[in-house]
């Protein structure tokens, strides 16, 4: 099973994150907004409670914790109880599909690779937005793991830790933003937006089917 | 969940079609309970408080 434990005890101080970050989240949002399409139907794989679909417009959200889901559900979405690992959808049915501070959590990203994969339309794009292992906030996540409810189980990656996965689900085309330039008690102002990746802790990655 | 997601929704095992059976629709003419049967797994799967649980059997 996912690393659900956390979300269902913790969903307060999930939400709390968020009204403590806002600078965090709006740069987060931004550096999504890049490289995501609106073009036809859109899902978020680890939806959570819909702090980032419904701001992007994504109507359908996969979420295995119940009380997650149903914040989400609150704020407008229609959610799917479900795994990463094993979509509970039908194939080629999806123009987008956003995964968001989700692969750290998964049991097994290798299969929710070929599960997006599977479930995205020919051309379909693949837009995952993560914590770099190797950034500045990566490190310091990893050193402090323990003292996180969230992050104690999660597993971080670097970019060429997913590309490699990402071409052998069969995934091409990549393309990356980033932010997040700063240790995160010390953001006081707007962060940028740049092209690429190697510089912001939190990488934004496209990827066509 | 709204009926039409069922041209989407898919067994999360063998990704086959879902059956619907509804036993609770809200004022909007959305399905707040019922389940979702996949015949080839003879798998049921609750939907409650409009939510489907898909997640796989363990």
């Amino acid at each position: 099973m996912p690393k659900i434990e956390p979300f269902e005890f913790y969903a307060d101080k999930y939400e709390d994150w968020f009204e403590k970050h806002k600078l965090v989240y709006d740069a987060e949002l931004r550096a999504i907004r890049k490289l995501l399409s609106d073009k036809g139907i859109g899902l978020e794989i680890g939806a959570g409670t819909a702090r980032f679909a419904v701001p992007l417009g994504i109507k359908v959200g996969i979420e295995p914790s119940s009380r997650m889901g149903e914040i989400a559900r609150n704020r407008g979405i229609e959610v799917v109880k479900g795994v990463a690992e094993a979509l509970p959808l039908c194939n080629s049915s999806f123009d987008c599909a956003l995964m968001v501070t989700t692969i750290c959590f998964l049991d097994d990203i290798k299969a929710a690779f070929s599960e997006a994969y599977r479930i995205l339309k020919p051309d379909g794009r693949l837009v995952i937005g993560f914590i770099d292992k190797d950034s500045p906030v990566g490190k310091l996540y990893q050193q402090h793991k323990e003292d996180s409810v969230f992050y104690k189980s999660a597993n971080f990656y670097s970019v060429d830790d997913l590309i490699s996965m990402l071409q052998g689900a069969g995934f091409n085309e990549f393309q990356f933003s980033q932010t997040i330039f700063h240790n995160l008690a010390e953001i006081r102002e707007i962060e940028q937006i740049k092209d690429g990746f190697g510089e912001g802790s939190f990488v934004v990655l496209k990827a066509v089917k | 969940m709204k009926k039409e997601r069922m041209d989407i929704l898919a067994c999360p095992v063998c990704k086959g079609d879902l059956e619907l059976s509804i036993e609770a629709e809200d004022e909007k003419g959305e399905i707040e309970k019922g389940s979702l049967y996949c015949k080839n797994c003879d798998q049921r799967y609750p939907i409650e408080e409009g939510i489907p649980n898909l997640l796989p059997p363990e």
